[in-house]
């Protein structure tokens, strides 16, 4: 009935649906639509000029994906975290760079001023940015401290009635287009903090980051801190330690779990319509044993990961899930949507590396998935340490 | 104003079909559904009467099992005001139309508006609006496009036909089917969804209206048979083809 029209069929094997309520599918329908709609149709040409879609933010914020469960008097809608992960699941399936806007704004913005902020700032940042109006981003990584954040250089100095901030932060989502900015530096005595900067503070710019092969619809950026004078109340006063920033990598790392399903189902989806209506050899690829038992194996990942997001989620609603069962739904789900990428992409043979079918872009982003919010080999040692005792960090 | 939307669940529309039970029964199993992509309209246009005049209520109601809750909430969420389901999967549009006239009738509910999509989009019926307006004797307007409530409280209505548009003045009470883009469908916000959680639900039991008809068995078409290409020259093929094989000359 609409113009574009979206042939993607949502695959649930294991009957997955009868453990969600009602709401939570009707909050996985409306994005989904929305993704048909808004997402789908636009997304291959913004991924390949390498530009993101910023038309679709009040869009979004109109859906009410950006701080779904921040509570309502602070803008939020107040839903349970399996409705959080429906958003990513449907956002990601458009494309990862949009989930990674949402992501960014929800969990790595408006969740640190949330949990870590004063009443003022709750109040100041939170309605707007999840109106859309302010655009925010997170700042851990840096030119020189990827997955060891704990070793950071940028440093907050205390200046009488202001801080002095100085450094600089890498990789950073959202980063060129940001009016505020989630930013961690230790202080004299060596504690991460968190503060907020406003875009036009002085000392601070934003460089986007150019030549991406992978979230190319996703701004990512550079930010510089050249003695930014920083008020006080600009502080996260409940942050303090390395803790505070890993533990809105917990929430962002949960909404992956649950969006890179999206992302291989659409790969999935893709391989088998292709698949039965390809033929070579006179027959339909897909009557063959190899593309069968490529399929079949994708439909049993996409099952498991179906199941630990969802077995996640309930922990996550019930205030049990730890870090450490979050890395293995992220390190889990990541490294079979992207495997399931590479198979359905060789599935579509030449086809697959155009930009008619979705699968070599959802490829490409899933490989900076695969890196952001703690690498695979990271999540692995997080789990050894948590199976041995024994830390193989360093 | 008091409107009642009625809306049924279908199979989404890229939904595989196939039958179960020897034929008698849709195959449910791994499907998706949604409401009714016409009834859809008619709830948009429910929600834009609401959002433009005061004191507007709307209802919606769902003949079905509670496969259709979902549906229902959705419908909270885009806002409307009130659901309710009537606990049995009808067999055919007269139970349907029934059960619904029959609620109304118990609840004691007046409604001015009542709109339902022109037909459903897997049995194509296009019965259910004509039976419920009829049972209450009240006005029926199918295929509506466009509908405008004026300010003397009459109707004004475009419906589409084969090849042209007719302009119509009616008057409340009135059964309304709506057809495509009668109104734009609406996306439920998180916001809406989680207002949806405190409006009002009610599940009744059916008052054991009977079908009038009974589905015997659902069949497929007929897979297509490969198009067979003769080459311009080759005449002489072409007509022992339509002679010996398709026997048509
Ligand atoms: C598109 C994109 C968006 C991003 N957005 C953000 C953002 O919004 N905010 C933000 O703060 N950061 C962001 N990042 C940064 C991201 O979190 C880092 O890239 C990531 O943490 C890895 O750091 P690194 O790139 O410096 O790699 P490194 O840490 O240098 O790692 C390089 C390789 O070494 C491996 N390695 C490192 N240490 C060990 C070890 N002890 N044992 C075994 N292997 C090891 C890694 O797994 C990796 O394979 C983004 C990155 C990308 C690509």
């Amino acid at each position: 009935m609409a113009d574009f029209v979206d042939l993607y069929q949502y695959h649930d094997y294991y009957a997955v649906d009868d453990l969600l309520s009602d709401e939570h599918k009707v909050v996985r329908d409306s994005v989904r639509r929305w993704v048909s709609q808004k997402v789908k149709p636009i997304i291959e040409e913004y991924a390949q000029k390498a530009e993101f879609p910023k038309h679709l933010i009040p869009e979004l914020a109109q859906l009410g994906a950006l701080g779904p469960t921040i509570p309502p008097e602070y803008g939020g809608a107040g839903l349970d975290y399996i409705s959080y992960g429906m958003i990513t699941m449907e956002l990601e399936r458009g494309d990862s760079g949009i989930r990674s806007f949402a992501s960014v704004q929800s969990s790595l913005v408006m969740f640190p001023i949330f949990k870590y902020g004063s009443e003022e700032q709750k109040r100041k940042y939170l309605p707007k940015l999840a109106k859309g109006e302010l655009i925010g981003c997170f700042g851990l990584t840096e030119p020189n401290h990827g997955s060891d954040p704990g070793s950071m250089e940028s440093r907050l100095e205390d200046n009488g009635d202001h801080y002095v901030l100085n450094g600089s932060k890498m990789w950073i989502t959202n980063g060129s287009i940001c009016d505020i900015a989630v930013v961690w530096a230790k202080d004299e005595s060596g504690i991460v903090r968190g503060v907020i900067l406003e875009k036009d503070m002085e000392g601070f710019q934003r460089f986007p980051i150019h030549n991406k092969w992978s979230l190319r619809a996703s701004d990512t950026g550079e930010l510089v801190f050249d003695n930014v004078k920083v008020p006080k109340e600009n502080v996260l006063p409940l942050a303090e330690g390395l803790r505070a920033p890993l533990s809105c990598l917990t929430q962002a790392r949960y909404g992956i779990a649950w969006g890179v399903i999206g992302a291989a189902m659409e790969c999935f989806d893709t391989a088998v319509r292709y698949s039965k209506e390809r033929k070579q050899f006179g027959r339909p690829i897909g009557s063959f044993q190899l593309i069968q038992a490529k399929l079949a194996d994708m439909l049993t990942e996409i099952t498991k990961m179906q199941l630990i997001a969802w077995r996640l989620g309930t922990l996550m609603n019930e205030g049990k899930a730890r870090p450490q069962q979050v890395s293995l739904a992220k390190r889990n789900n990541v490294y079979h949507a992207l495997q399931i990428a590479r198979d359905s992409r060789q599935i579509l043979g030449a086809m697959g590396i155009t930009g008619d079918y979705p699968i070599m872009r959802h490829m490409m982003n899933l490989e900076s998935v695969i890196t952001y919010e703690g690498t695979h080999e990271i999540h692995t040692l997080v789990l050894g340490q948590d199976i041995t005792g024994f830390n193989a960090f360093k | 104003m008091k409107i009642l939307v009625a809306i049924a669940r279908t199979p989404d529309t890229t939904a595989p079909i196939d039958f179960v039970d020897d034929g008698r029964k849709y195959k449910e199993e791994g499907v998706q559904f949604i409401i009714n992509p016409y009834d859809e309209f008619a709830l948009a246009k429910a929600m834009d009467i609401k959002d433009e005049r005061q004191d507007v209520e709307v209802t919606v109601i769902s003949v079905d099992s509670n496969k259709a809750d979902q549906l229902l909430r959705k419908a909270l969420a885009v806002g409307a005001d009130k659901a309710v389901r009537i606990d049995i999967e009808p067999e055919d549009a007269w139970q349907t139309a029934g059960e619904i006239v029959e609620w109304i009738k118990k609840s004691g509910e007046q409604f001015d508006l009542i709109f339902t999509g022109k037909e459903t989009i897997n049995y194509n019926g296009g019965l259910v609006g004509g039976y419920i307006a009829s049972l209450l004797g009240y006005t029926y307007v199918p295929e509506t496009y466009k509908l405008s409530i004026m300010d003397d409280g009459k109707l004004d209505i475009v419906r589409e036909i084969e090849g042209g548009k007719v302009y119509l003045k009616t008057t409340m009470p009135a059964v309304i089917t709506a057809v495509e883009y009668l109104a734009e469908p609406r996306l439920p916000s998180m916001r809406g969804i989680m207002q949806a959680r405190t409006k009002p639900f009610s599940v009744e039991q059916p008052t054991g209206i009977e079908p009038l008809t009974t589905t015997v068995k659902h069949y497929l078409p007929p897979q297509r048979k490969e198009c067979k290409l003769i080459d311009p020259e080759n005449i002489e093929e072409l007509v022992e083809i339509l002679h010996k094989e398709i026997k048509v000359i």
